[in-house]
């Protein structure tokens, strides 16, 4: 096997850290299938409003999705620029995937403004709870991948991000397209069913 | 709306074959495409970058993506019946699911271990939600159906049910809808409950009303899963913790002024939850 990124040689021919992060990844597929499957048991129990009809705006979140949909796209372009050796554009495509990543969460911080005004919090009733529980925890998600984005554009603006090194690159790729996926089944099974 | 849960109910075991075939169907794919390409690698030998997405594949596949998200929201915007809503919509997530999975998260390309590892999570977080699901039986469509009382305490007229409670799947048997629920009657006792018709959270009836001066004996009858109490804190009335499946009772002394009061459950998170009734002194 070849491999430009290999760390060292490991029994399955791998690198390890990509093995970490794909099985990082397997495990948090467990901690939001809990959230979710706790919110869809959960969502109907409530016996005093608002509850998701009342409040969800589809086109509104629609935005939103498709927002972190094209992050994945700007993602996969920065990678493919780094290992071309395509400095410059991996960076442009790096601040874009943290823009709209950013984008997201701010149209996240708004939208729970206006539940919250419209009377859903954390506490007025089951619904409220799963449901800030399930997408303040994907929201989490979000700003430490804009992190890990932010951080990966300084260093290659520090000329510690060559070519050699993308599966650096790579690895906050993946995190962040699995974020990406996770707001995929969310936003079907949150707020497209629902309705 | 009522026949809409039910319609949701009856398919519900549909949908879940068909996640679970979904992905199945997924991961077959995945892993033949894997096959074929070490296929490839072996009599190719050395140049793997042909098959390799370019970025134009790339912007395609967002294409695909945005499209899919589209068809998603006017599916749902048009309303085209929850029967056949549920299934399109998790296959179309699905497919997108696949789409970045394979391509933005390289899986197609990469080695079949990442694949097992990532998929073999997957589907133990299916499993999960399946278990958990239908452990608690309770995914159902939010509706406006009322939470139908069934009166089966004699004495007692049926009181008005103010909230807009939502009636959970599993115990379907009532089926008339809105009933208008009463309280108080001559013989001077009130039955209150809780837990009525899977919902755990609320008391049935949340509204009641009483007459000044006179002495009710209330009853809290707890049909949840769990214990609860029953108490008016602005008039320090309180019947105990009781268990499920249990009730309680205890003389209130209704004050000799018209008022509101709340009734709650006093157990921490419970009022929160939804166990918030109002009695009305008149």
């Amino acid at each position: 096997m070849h491999d430009e990124n290999v760390g060292h040689a490991t029994t399955t021919g791998l690198d390890n850290r990509k093995m970490l992060m794909w099985v990082f990844l397997a495990s948090d597929c467990l901690f939001f299938g809990s959230l979710i499957s706790t919110y869809m048991v959960m969502r109907s129990q409530s016996g005093v409003g608002p509850l998701p009809g009342d409040i969800f705006d589809i086109l509104y979140t629609s935005v939103s999705a498709f927002v972190l949909l094209m992050s994945s796209l700007t993602m996969v372009l920065s990678l493919a620029a780094l290992q071309r050796g395509d400095h410059k554009n991996t960076r442009i495509w790096l601040l874009a995937t943290a823009f709209l990543g950013a984008v997201f969460l701010g149209g996240q911080y708004y939208e729970f403004t206006v539940f919250v005004a419209e009377g859903l919090t954390l506490s007025t009733n089951i619904f409220g709870t799963t449901f800030f529980v399930l997408t303040g925890f994907h929201g989490t998600h979000v700003a430490i991948g804009v992190m890990m984005l932010l951080s990966m554009y300084g260093a290659s603006v520090l000329g510690k991000l060559p070519q050699s090194s993308s599966l650096n690159l790579e690895l906050v790729g993946l995190y962040w397209h699995f974020v990406d996926i996770v707001w995929i089944v969310i936003f079907t099974i949150v707020y497209l069913i629902p309705s | 709306m009522e026949t809409q849960l039910a319609t949701f109910l009856a398919y519900s075991p549909l949908i879940g074959m068909v996640i679970g075939m979904g992905s199945a169907a997924a991961f077959l794919i995945l892993y033949k495409a894997n096959q074929m390409r070490q296929l490839r690698v072996e009599s190719e030998s050395s140049d793997t970058d042909d098959d390799h997405p370019t970025p134009t594949l790339y912007a395609q596949i967002a294409g695909i993506l945005l499209a899919i998200t589209i068809v998603e929201v006017v599916v749902v915007i048009i309303d085209i019946g929850t029967l056949l809503l549920i299934p399109i919509l998790l296959i179309l997530s699905a497919i997108k699911f696949g789409f970045v999975i394979g391509y933005y998260m390289h899986l197609k390309f990469d080695h079949k271990l990442f694949s097992t590892m990532f998929l073999g999570g997957l589907f133990l977080a299916i499993g999960v939600m399946a278990a958990l699901i239908g452990l608690f039986g309770n995914f159902t469509l939010p509706s406006d159906t009322v939470l139908a009382e069934s009166s089966s305490h004699e004495k007692h007229h049926l009181t008005h049910v103010d909230s807009p409670l939502m009636t959970v799947l599993g115990l379907s048997g009532s089926d008339d809808g809105h009933s208008e629920e009463v309280a108080s009657d001559s013989s001077g006792s009130l039955t209150i409950t809780s837990g009525e018709s899977g919902v755990e959270f609320a008391f049935a009836p949340a509204n009641v009303e009483v007459s000044a001066g006179e002495s009710v004996q209330l009853i809290f009858d707890n049909k949840g899963t769990i214990a609860h109490d029953f108490a008016i804190p602005e008039l320090g009335f309180a019947i105990e913790s009781t268990d499920a499946g249990q009730s309680g009772s205890a003389t209130l002394a209704v004050p000799a002024t018209p008022g509101t009061y709340d009734f709650i459950c006093s157990i921490p998170g419970h009022k929160e939850a939804g166990m918030v009734g109002q009695i009305v002194i008149n």
